[in-house]
């Protein structure tokens, strides 16, 4: 079974005496970027002036190998029965696509982070207007219907550095019922000790990277076109594309998905904290919850305590970390130290976190009374509770019917 | 987990009870399940919606607050940011994770810091000031966008179903 972490790579370099020597490489490096992305203005500039035709493939594949990216391609010559709306490949870095292009003149939709000057030449497509999968799917289907081109999907989502397994498959895409021509990436830097892509870290990076490194050789191999069968479920379709790319890569399928990546990303990140100054607020965006707290170090506590912390604050952000901890340390349990806090038993004073209420909160209304409808108690007894709810909600229609009747003249 | 889950909605529920914001009511549907809320929003004054009490479903995961509940308003709604059943599309609904095309680069997403409250108010200003960019309703977007005597007129008789006239 592969585990999560040997499909991702967090440091571009590795430890040791690999390293030792990058730092004497590192001047040419630097010298290389410089002249590359001096070389890359120019074919893009040239680029731009080409129509997309297989003369300009035959350009940038030249280009690229100035570049320092090489492209070895495996096409699938037998016959095609059907012309590909949808490519569908691994995932490597943010460079696959346009080294696939190099094969296939293709699309991909826009991700929102690609600058205007690249999106026309490289063929970024803004097919994500909105939030709505739905109509993102049909975006795609007008798109290859009105074009000759097909659109490029990676349905893995996020990438990983392909050398032990493949992730999940996104099935969206799958839907479609379009044509697919499966590819398969393969990435390498021979023996140059540089990942390609890291889990974190800007995408662009990549980019600099491939410049500093002496050659990528991207591995390409095309597969024969295939299509939804009749009796067959979208999954089971999305499986088969995934066997296709697995086995010519001779990668494991994984369990995982690009939300576990995301999960895993956050994981690596939150064990060491960046200090924080005494007394900040804490931020509603920060994950780890257990890193705020008033003057409070955290760093002497045992692990087993720090999650319970954490356990607690989970499910009460609000009560400051010392007071939890206090109550744990008596309780040592945290189903019982929720109930004390929320019972009352243990007294403290709100922990402030960002106060987004104001910023939120609607213009007030000039009669307070009429738009708010408050209990003056919460009644032990769920009954109750549940009666003076109902008799809120009628209270609330009663006042807004009223309100909407003398508006309108109607009484 | 789920006691912990309960626990909070519990502490919420009295939240909401004793201290609510303006034009908000909510709470379980029964109180022998506690996943499943139902709230009443009042549309914000000032905006079309005005005068108008929505209810809508909010369903609580069993993990909950680690994961986010989904709301669902059960009237008729015609909103940008609202699916023509009722689902609500806003980030806070949407954990950090569950995004893998990137869609939303917004920064307020779901994580336990949140709350019904906060929820149920970024809803009332969702209600105020449409976002018709990241629309769910695309017909709704595109007549907020370019015929708002049309949008409000539709959007006025929403009102009125909704309180039962």
């Amino acid at each position: 079974m592969v585990e999560l972490k040997e499909l991702l790579i967090e440091t571009r370099f590795p430890p040791g005496y690999k390293f030792a020597l990058m730092i004497l490489y590192f001047p040419i490096g630097v010298f290389l970027i410089v002249c590359r992305v001096l070389i890359a203005l120019h074919t893009y500039m040239i680029v731009c002036l080409l129509p997309r035709t297989a003369a300009r493939r035959q350009f940038v594949r030249g280009m690229l190998g100035v570049l320092g990216i090489h492209i070895w391609v495996d096409e699938d010559t037998s016959p095609q029965t059907k012309t590909p709306k949808l490519l569908m490949s691994n995932y490597t870095s943010i460079l696959d696509h346009v080294v696939l292009d190099v094969v296939v003149s293709h699309f991909v939709p826009y991700h929102g982070n690609v600058p205007t000057v690249f999106q026309w030449v490289l063929g970024y497509r803004d097919l994500t207007t909105d939030t709505n999968k739905q109509q993102f799917l049909e975006n795609i289907k007008k798109f290859v219907q009105e074009q000759d081109y097909p659109v490029l999907i990676q349905p893995e989502g996020v990438p990983t550095n392909n050398n032990v397994g493949l992730l999940k498959f996104n099935t969206q895409a799958f839907e479609l019922e379009l044509p697919v021509q499966p590819m398969s990436i393969h990435m390498s830097r021979l023996s140059f000790p540089c990942a390609l892509t890291t889990i974190d870290g800007p995408k662009w990076t990549d980019v600099l990277w491939c410049f500093f490194t002496p050659v990528t050789v991207f591995k390409l191999k095309t597969h024969p076109v295939t299509w939804k069968q009749d009796n067959e479920s979208t999954e089971d379709f999305t499986e088969r594309v995934r066997d296709i790319i697995s086995s010519s890569l001779n990668l494991e399928k994984t369990d995982y998905t690009a939300a576990d990546v995301g999960e895993y990303r956050k994981k690596i990140k939150t064990p060491h904290p960046p200090p924080k100054p005494p007394g900040t607020v804490q931020s509603t965006q920060s994950y780890n919850t257990i890193s705020s707290g008033s003057n409070f170090c955290l760093d002497n506590i045992d692990i087993e305590l720090k999650k319970m912390i954490q356990q607690v604050k989970d499910v009460l952000p609000e009560v400051p970390i010392t007071v939890v901890k206090q109550d744990l340390e008596l309780t040592k349990d945290v189903d019982a130290t929720i109930s004390n806090i929320l019972d009352g038993r243990v007294v403290y004073k709100i922990e402030e976190t960002e106060s987004q209420h104001e910023s939120t909160t609607p213009k007030t209304s000039p009669d307070k009374d009429m738009t708010l409808f408050k209990a003056s108690s919460f009644p032990r007894s769920p009954k109750d509770r549940h009666l003076s709810l109902e008799e809120r909600k009628t209270l609330m229609l009663d006042t807004a019917r009223l309100k909407y009747k003398q508006k309108h003249g109607l009484i | 987990m789920a006691g912990s889950a309960l626990k909070r909605l519990m502490a919420e529920y009295k939240q909401m009870t004793l201290n609510p914001p303006e034009g908000i009511i909510a709470g379980p549907v029964n109180e022998e399940n506690f996943f499943e809320w139902e709230a009443l929003i009042m549309g914000p004054e000032g905006t079309c919606f005005e005068g108008g009490v929505f209810p809508a479903r909010l369903t609580f995961p069993p993990d909950y607050p680690l994961g986010p509940p989904k709301m669902k308003f059960t009237c008729d709604l015609f909103h940008p940011n609202i699916y023509s059943d009722g689902r609500v599309c806003i980030s806070i609904l949407h954990a950090p994770g569950d995004d893998p095309m990137g869609y939303e680069t917004s920064a307020e997403r779901w994580s336990p810091v949140q709350s019904v409250e906060k929820i149920l108010l970024s809803v009332v200003s969702m209600l105020a000031e449409p976002n018709d960019e990241s629309a769910a309703n695309v017909d709704a977007a595109k007549m907020w966008r370019e015929e708002r005597d049309k949008f409000e007129e539709i959007a006025e008789k929403h009102v009125k179903k909704s309180l039962g006239l």
